[in-house]
Order: structure tokens, then sequence, then C-alpha cells
């Protein structure tokens, strides 16, 4: 990702992110609940609440990336 | 003598995990002396809760549950405190919310109102579970990554050990972690992203030199 990525380029990123996780996994997200990959995939698609939390978490990876924290 | 109280609700997958991983930690307490009281399932209601709280004073409070800014729930989602309302029962405690977002501000109150310290998460806390597990939650490898730095934290505290050296210890497990996955080559290092997650949502309101005194 560089500087002039766009929310889109983001969100593109975040779906090739969550497309190699294994199927085998849920991941459960607190109070929203539990949720299958192919569930997750398509929140992000839907650009709903659950799929912005996705996209917030891939940014502050991002985020941690670039400073060096990890 | 040190008292020790642990909500447990067990009404989803989420709550399954946090409670299993959670139990872990009684036979840490039971081998240092603390005495344990362990609301679990249907006893994780608010009229329990306050009960003990009020009757028993525990020094050591830790809320399994789903949670939101300014409260945390027990079984069934039942609100067992929240901010503006009940959160004085935490007076002179120490606790630990497994619970989201729940750090926001019903831990801020929860200290301005007088909890020695509060730690939890300011935003949803996040993992990953493998189903096939759903018996037997400790074997689940993917789950460790997440909730072993919590378990963690419970016991260094049960163990006599500052909140501070406790968070410390947590936050590395959670880095430890994070290197380990991230120099595999397996699918598993996507994981990586939520564990950073949920280290930066992992803060603390109150006074961290403060410990259990055991």
């Amino acid at each position: 990702m560089t500087q002039h990525s766009t929310p889109e380029d983001v969100k593109q990123l975040v779906l090739i992110r969550m497309e190699t996780l294994s199927s085998h996994k849920k991941i459960s997200i607190g109070s929203y609940g539990e949720f299958s990959k192919e569930e997750i995939i398509q929140h992000i698609k839907d650009d709903d609440e659950i799929g912005k939390k996705m996209i917030q978490v891939e940014m502050e990876f991002l985020r941690a990336l670039k400073k060096g924290i990890i | 003598m040190i008292l020790y109280l642990a909500t447990r609700p067990e009404h989803d997958d989420t709550t399954y995990y946090l409670s299993h991983w959670c139990k872990k930690t009684f036979l840490t307490a039971e081998s240092h002396g603390i005495k344990v009281f362990d609301l679990h399932r249907e006893k994780a209601n608010r009229e329990e809760f306050e009960g003990r709280m009020n009757k028993f004073s525990p020094n050591f409070v830790v809320l399994n549950g789903h949670g939101d800014v300014d409260k945390v729930g027990g079984h069934k989602n039942e609100i067992l405190v929240s901010s503006g309302v009940n959160e004085d029962v935490l007076k002179g405690k120490i606790v630990y919310a497994i619970s989201c977002k729940s750090a926001n501000i019903l831990g801020k109150t929860s200290v301005e109102k007088g909890a020695l310290n509060y730690t939890g998460y300011d935003d949803d806390f996040i993992f990953f579970y493998e189903p096939k597990n759903m018996t037997k939650p400790l074997t689940d490898e993917t789950a460790k990554l997440f909730l072993e730095h919590s378990q963690l934290f419970i016991e260094s505290l049960l163990k006599g050990n500052s909140l501070k050296a406790s968070k410390e210890k947590a936050e590395n497990k959670l880095r430890e972690n994070i290197n380990k996955i991230l120099s595999t080559e397996s699918s598993d290092s996507e994981l990586a992203r939520f564990l950073v997650w949920d280290l930066n949502h992992f803060i603390s309101h109150g006074d961290l030199d403060t410990s259990l005194g055991v």
C-alpha cells in the first residue's frame, strides 16, 4: 500500500487477505458475533459495519508495519 | 485472604471459549491460597454478581462476556455492571474485563468511582478459533494465539505481580505470538493483523503499581 492508496485499494487488499484464511476457522468479533470466512468476505463486500471493522484492523496493521512496531 | 471473583457466561461460541480459558486460572488461584467465586453460566446474573460483590468484597474481579463502551454483560447478555448505574460496586478492586470496548468508558468511570485498576479492551476484542475444537477449547491452537496473553495476565496478578508487570507479560506474549505467526509460511500469518489489533486496544486505567499483595 502506498500513500496514494484509496479506500477501495485497502478493501481489495483486505478481501485478498481474507481469501487466504483457512475455511476451518471462525472469527469472533465481540458483540457482533461469530463469522465464517465466507460471511466475513460478504460483509466486506457489502461495506457494512463489520466489513468496515475489518478494514480498520488492516489500517492499524499497516500503520504498525510502517512504524516498525512489528 | 485474597478473594477472586470471575463471571463466566456460556451462551455462544465466544463466551464458551472465554469461560474455559478463564477457568484454567482457578488452579493457579487455589495453589496460591486464593479463594475463587465462580459465577458460571446462569449464576453470571446481576443479582448474584452484586450480591457476592457486596457480601464478600473480592479483591480481584474478572469479567468474561460481551460488552460495550459503558457496560459488561453476563449470561445471555444480562448487564452486570454499567457506567453511571452500578460501577461503584468495583470500588477498591482490581478489575479485568475480557469484553469488547468496556475499557473505553466503563473503565474510566470505574476508576473515578474508586476501582484500583480496570484493564480491558477499548474496542472490539477479536479472536479466531477452530469450531472442530468446540468440545475442548483449551486444545485449540488458533484460539491459544489470542487467549493465552489473557490467561497469563490473570495468573501473573494471582501470583502477586504488579499490574504493570502483569500487563507487560501479557503484551509480550501477544508480540511473541505475532512474531511467531509472521515467521511461518502458512495462512495463519494473516492472523497477525488481528493480534496487533488486540494488542493496540488492551489498555489499563488506574494504578499500575497495584497488586493483589499475595
